[in-house]
């Protein structure tokens, strides 16, 4: 009875990402992101895999996006909800997943307008989209008030900044930041997943018991 | 300035119950959540907790629903429309007496 209404709101609304789940996966993706810019980097110019790779990008990036959201259901029933429970969240309202979806869209043609407009600053991708995951992160500890995402977000800034100033190529560098972006998340989700485990370990109990309300 | 008193016996009784608040406060942040999350988090026992999810879905603040996640037993939670109306009554009477006290 001690804790007061509003922390326990908060810890509810930061139970989605207490296993470190979402951080893992989402690293998983960016290593796979990694590989691709890398391999588009050493195929050939004008190559037909090159083609199909670039081509395809959109429908691997929904793919993984698509899969990696299965994935942290998967293990989430796996590990997470037989030790602390379950929760099932609210999905936002169309008009909101709507704005969201015209932001991403306006920020996308912004970028490609700047980066046309200014050759030059295609050396800047891997900042900028360092920063622009960073803005992600902030936005999602804000809202969630989970402090390692400040970390990831200093982490993608300084990765991506660092891989510009290094002028290592516009896809080495943009593979270089999503590799290393991804060992950082599956890090900092091992981390938090090792404490939750070794905090909630698995009932042992006659099942049967459970829920009987 | 002051109230008249009697604004505190207006108080939803069927809320104001610390365990039941406690239920309902997470249940309104929330889709959904099973027996086992509502009991770590507000710390009841089974027993306990099982009494007042049954006062609360008699009182048509929530509804249960009985299923299995492969051969285990579970119990899932939401926050019924006349739960929520309620809830957020509740709160804002709360917010009157003490902006008024």
């Amino acid at each position: 009875m001690k804790n007061n209404l509003e922390q326990i709101t908060k810890r509810t609304r930061q139970y989605w990402f207490s296993d470190g789940f979402v951080e893992i996966v989402n690293g998983v993706i960016f290593l796979l992101l990694g590989v691709y810019f890398y391999v588009q980097y050493s195929l050939p110019s004008g190559s037909l895999w090159l083609f199909l790779l670039q081509a395809g990008f959109v429908i691997l990036l929904i793919g993984a996006i698509f899969l990696g959201g299965r994935l942290v259901n998967i293990l989430k029933t796996r590990f997470t909800y037989p030790r602390t429970g379950y929760i099932g969240f609210r999905t936002p309202p169309k008009a909101n997943r709507w704005i969201s979806a015209g932001l991403a869209l306006l920020m996308v043609i912004l970028l490609l307008a700047l980066f046309n407009a200014t050759p030059i600053s295609l050396n800047w991708l891997p900042a900028t989209t360092g920063f622009i995951i960073a803005a992600f992160w902030l936005i999602s500890a804000a809202r969630v008030r989970v402090l390692r995402f400040y970390f990831l977000a200093v982490m993608s800034m300084i990765l991506g900044a660092g891989l510009s100033f290094a002028h290592i190529g516009v896809l080495q560098g943009i593979a270089a930041y999503y590799s290393g972006m991804g060992l950082i998340l599956i890090g900092s989700g091992g981390l938090t997943l090792a404490k939750y485990l070794r905090q909630s370990p698995e009932i042992d109990e006659n099942p049967a018991i459970q829920g009987n309300s | 300035m002051s109230i008249d008193p009697r604004k505190f016996a207006d108080v939803d009784r069927m809320i104001h119950e610390p365990a039941r608040l406690m239920i309902i406060t997470i249940l309104s942040a929330v889709d959904s959540a099973d027996f086992l999350y509502l009991q770590r988090e507000t710390g009841l026992t089974k027993g306990n907790l099982s009494s007042h999810l049954s006062k609360l879905e008699d009182a048509e603040y929530i509804t249960i629903e009985k299923t299995y996640r492969g051969k285990i037993p579970l119990t899932i939670c939401k926050l019924s429309g006349n739960g929520r109306k309620a809830f957020t009554e509740y709160r804002d009477q709360l917010k009157y007496i003490v902006d008024n006290t």
